[in-house]
This record gives C-alpha cells, structure tokens and sequence, in this order.
C-alpha cells in the first residue's frame, strides 16, 4: 500500500455542547456521558502517544484496534451502576441547582399556557371551588370590603329599575283606606268642609251644643262639689253611632 | 306633624272618629249627657208641639171660617189642647225614640236615646218612656244630681241619654236587631 494513500484519523476530545438533558435523569445521564467521553478521550490521548512514538504505521494499527478494545471495555462495564456507586449525585446536583435559575429556565423552556390549559381541561374546577372553597366566607368579606349601597347608586339606574316594577300589587299591599283617614285627619279636612259648605245654621248648632255640653259640665262640677262624692260616671255602654257608623 | 306609621301605631286604625263632627265635640261622644242639654232638648220638642198644636187649632178656625161663615164657634178649651198636645207629644216621642232614637229637639242639642245595653230601644220602652216623661216632666231634674246623669225615666226603664253629633241618617227601624 502507498504511504501517501493512507488516511490518518485523529480523536479530538472536546466538551459535549449538547442542550443539557431536563430533569434529574437526564442530568444523570449527561454525567454518563461526560464519564464515558472521558474514558473515550483518555484511550485516545493514549492511542496518540503511541502514535507519536510508534510512529504512523502503529497509528493505523491503533486505530483500528482502540475502537474495537473500547467498545468491548465500555459494552462489559455497567457505567450506570458505576455513576450511581461512585459519583456523590446529590452533591453534584444540588450545586448545578445553585448555579442555574430553575425558574427562569422553565420561564424560558416551558409552555405554561398548553400545561395550564391541559390542566383545566382534565379538571371541573367549578366542583373544585364549590367542594374546597368557603363561598360564603368569600362573598362576605368581599361585601365587607366594598360600600354596596354608594355602588348601587353609581352602577346601577334606579329609575330604569323602578320603572319595570308592576306597581298594583304593591298597590293592593296598601292600606289605602287608612292612608285617606290619615291625610284627612292630618289635614283636618272634614273641618275645612265645615267652613266651606257648613254656613250659618251648621255653626249656630254647633255653638248651642258645645255651650249647652259646658253647662252640663258645669252644673254637675257645681252639684258635685256640693255632695260628698268624687265626680261622676258618664261612660255609657256601646259605641254612639258617630263612633261605629251607625251599622254594627 | 305626625307621621302615618305613628299614626297607626297610636291607634289610628281602629274606628276613625265621625269627622262630620267638631273635634272639640270628638271626645265627649258616647258619655252620658247632661241635665241642661237634655232640659233644651225637652223644651224645643214641647214648643214644637205646642206650635203643631197651635197650627192645628188656627186651621180649624180658618176652615171654620171659609165653610160655615157666621156660625159661632166653641173655640176648644185649654184642657183639651193640653190633653191633646200631651197624647201628641207621647206618641212623637214613642217615635222618635223607638226608630232614630232621637227627636227634633235631641237632634238639635246632639242627644240619642239608646237602652243599656248602648242601643235602640224597643217599642214599649219607647212608647212607656215617652208616657213617662210626658206625665212627669220633673223626672228629668234627677239628672243634675245623679253621679251618672240618670233621671227618674231612666233609672226606672234603664234607658241612657248619650251625646252623639252624628249626622248620619238614622237607623232602618229595627234592623240593629236583625243581627
């Protein structure tokens, strides 16, 4: 064979620049990696020493028996068992965490909105909120919170509201014939009747019976003071008629 | 000013007064009147009959006149009038007590006659009252003493004199005692 037709193959060792695995495991595995690439870097460190003394006859010998002597190696080493035996993984771990911004990195990597959204759809949240939350506790502070009434008066159009309202129940509710008594006793109106349609003779009469009811009064005070007795009784059984309308 | 829900707390639904009537004269109603008030009433019935009477006996000489003029005529005497004003004055009071329970008179000074239990009285109560007070007049005067305004009519066929203004129209004859 030609010197000048044969290739030289050379082994360059360089840090893996793979995206870091996620996850513990993955971090796990990357450390295998890491493990295995240097014991493949170290076999070809020393594949190049002996290149370099033996020159590159010996090279080509080398490279063709170091892949074969260390694939044999690594298929017969359990390197799983191996990190997991040797390595102090906690260690390794917690300090990666101190070093990296977990949160950032899930801000970056990670698609929340699709995670939340997958979330609410395998949930009933409303079933959620009515079995875990305490709705009335809730509504309660909220309401302590907040003046209702001034809200009400801002939001909402009261006339509007009023305005919808049937009002003839609220009508039929109504003492209206009590309410018509009272206007007319407040104002009176019976005596503005009087003075209005009730003329001379009405008044003339009223004049005589309300002097004549004083003398009564006042004989009897006199008749009374006269015989040993305190006053007298006039209260009379039933009503007069001007008290029951003259029907019961 | 009071208001409507005070009003009616105090009372403003139960039977409202008759407004008809003053209301210096809204306390009084019901109580038992007075000798002076019942003493007008008395008087202006008697004058109303001795007017009637009057009238009367001025139509009967009129008629005597327009009919058998020249004839003389026995003008009736004294006692037969007072006889006759006296059987009038009886049964319009029977009337008057037994239906309205109150006369032109006792409608004028405000005064009803009811019985003890506060209601109309009965015919014969009526009809003996009214015979009562015709025949003794000065019955009435034991209402000036009595502590409860009776007299001597009343305490014997247990009638009451009330006050009462009202200007209803008075009862169907009868028809409180058809409860």
């Amino acid at each position: 064979m030609d010197r000048d037709e044969r290739s030289e193959v050379i082994l360059v060792v360089r840090p893996v620049e793979a995206d870091p695995p996620e996850g513990i495991l993955g971090f796990i595995a990357s450390v295998g990696a890491t493990v295995g690439s240097a014991m493949e870097s170290a076999a070809a460190t020393a594949m190049d020493a002996v290149a370099t003394v033996a020159g590159p006859p010996t090279s080509a010998v080398l490279d063709r028996v170091v892949p074969g002597v260390t694939d044999a190696v690594v298929e017969r080493i359990d390197i799983t068992g191996l990190v997991l035996g040797r390595v102090d993984l906690q260690a390794i771990v917690m300090q990666t965490l101190d070093r990296i911004d977990l949160t950032q990195l899930v801000l970056d990597r990670v698609d929340l909105r699709r995670i939340v959204e997958a979330a609410l759809d395998s949930i009933d949240v409303t079933e959620i909120v009515l079995q875990r939350v305490d709705l009335v506790a809730v509504v309660d502070a909220v309401l302590d919170q907040m003046n209702l009434t001034e809200l009400v008066e801002q939001r909402v159009d009261i006339d509007a509201l009023v305005a919808t309202v049937d009002l003839e129940p609220v009508i039929d509710r109504l003492p209206i014939v009590e309410i018509a008594e009272y206007v007319i006793e407040q104002t009176d109106l019976p005596a503005i009747i009087r003075q209005s349609t009730g003329g001379i003779a009405a008044d003339a009469i009223d004049t005589v019976r309300l002097r004549s009811y004083a003398t009564d009064v006042a004989t009897a005070r006199i008749i009374d003071r006269l015989l040993p007795r305190r006053g007298r009784k006039l209260d009379a059984p039933g009503d007069p008629e001007s008290l029951t309308g003259g029907e019961s | 000013m009071t208001t409507f829900s005070e009003w009616r707390r105090g009372g403003g639904e139960h039977a409202a007064p008759d407004y008809a009537v003053p209301e210096d004269a809204r306390e009084f109603q019901g109580e038992r009147a007075g000798f002076a008030t019942r003493f007008l009433a008395s008087v202006i019935d008697v004058a109303l009959v001795a007017l009637l009477m009057m009238g009367i006996w001025l139509g009967i000489e009129i008629l005597q006149l327009i009919f058998t003029p020249g004839v003389e005529v026995d003008p009736p005497r004294a006692a037969t009038l007072v006889l006759w004003g006296y059987l009038f004055t009886t049964l319009y009071w029977t009337v008057a007590w037994a239906t309205s329970g109150r006369s032109l008179g006792a409608w004028t000074m405000g005064v009803r006659v009811v019985n003890r239990k506060g209601e109309r009285v009965h015919w014969p109560i009526a009809l003996a009252r009214a015979a009562f007070s015709v025949g003794f007049p000065i019955g009435l005067a034991w209402a000036i003493v009595s502590r409860r305004n009776r007299s001597v009519q009343d305490v014997v066929l247990r009638t009451i004199v009330i006050y009462d203004w009202s200007l209803r129209a008075p009862l169907v004859i009868g028809s409180r005692h058809q409860k």
